[in-house]
């Protein structure tokens, strides 16, 4: 998405990353992935919870899951640990058009599954400029 | 198409973001919500 981000900036998008980590953990994330998004701190989930995101054990290990796990290994990627937080917190992608209207809602069912950023900016380009 | 819920956050560097502020100033908001950051 970070490739992505003047296109996104272009359709009048301000994109928020929310997490549930903690500040060192979320700055640490920042420093190894993007941070030209705004990151916004939700440590008691809710608005996760507002948005309707589930907790499940059993999809956030489903067996893709864990392929992707091995597969990162096996390149040897390095993970790193949960921090202690909630592994089986589920995210989700959701698109708001100015008038507060929820235009697209993608709560993932796993966590390899997210929206293809194509996907995001077709909905984008879709939503009225003025 | 429904209303979603409106929300204030703190973000990582201090700053208060709410939506309804986002909204209001005429741009459209992409919420994206993280899993662990293990």
């Amino acid at each position: 998405m970070c490739a992505r981000q003047d296109e996104i900036a272009a359709l009048n998008t301000r994109v928020f990353i929310i997490s549930f980590g903690t500040l060192p953990a979320v700055q640490q994330w920042m420093s190894e992935t993007c941070t030209t998004f705004t990151v916004l701190l939700d440590r008691e989930r809710t608005v996760y919870n507002a948005y309707g995101l589930e907790r499940s054990r059993l999809r956030a290990f489903s067996p893709r899951t864990l392929w992707l796990y091995a597969t990162c290994h096996l390149r040897g990627k390095q993970m790193h640990s949960s921090h202690g937080d909630d592994t089986s917190q589920l995210g989700g992608d959701f698109i708001v058009d100015k008038n507060g209207l929820l235009r697209l809602s993608y709560p993932s069912h796993d966590p390899v599954d997210r929206p293809a950023v194509e996907a995001l900016l077709r909905v984008l380009r879709e939503l009225p400029s003025q | 198409m429904k209303t979603v819920p409106t929300f204030t956050l703190t973000s990582a560097s201090g700053e208060q973001i709410s939506l309804s502020e986002v909204l209001k100033n005429g741009n459209h908001a992409l919420l994206v919500f993280l899993r662990h950051l293990g």
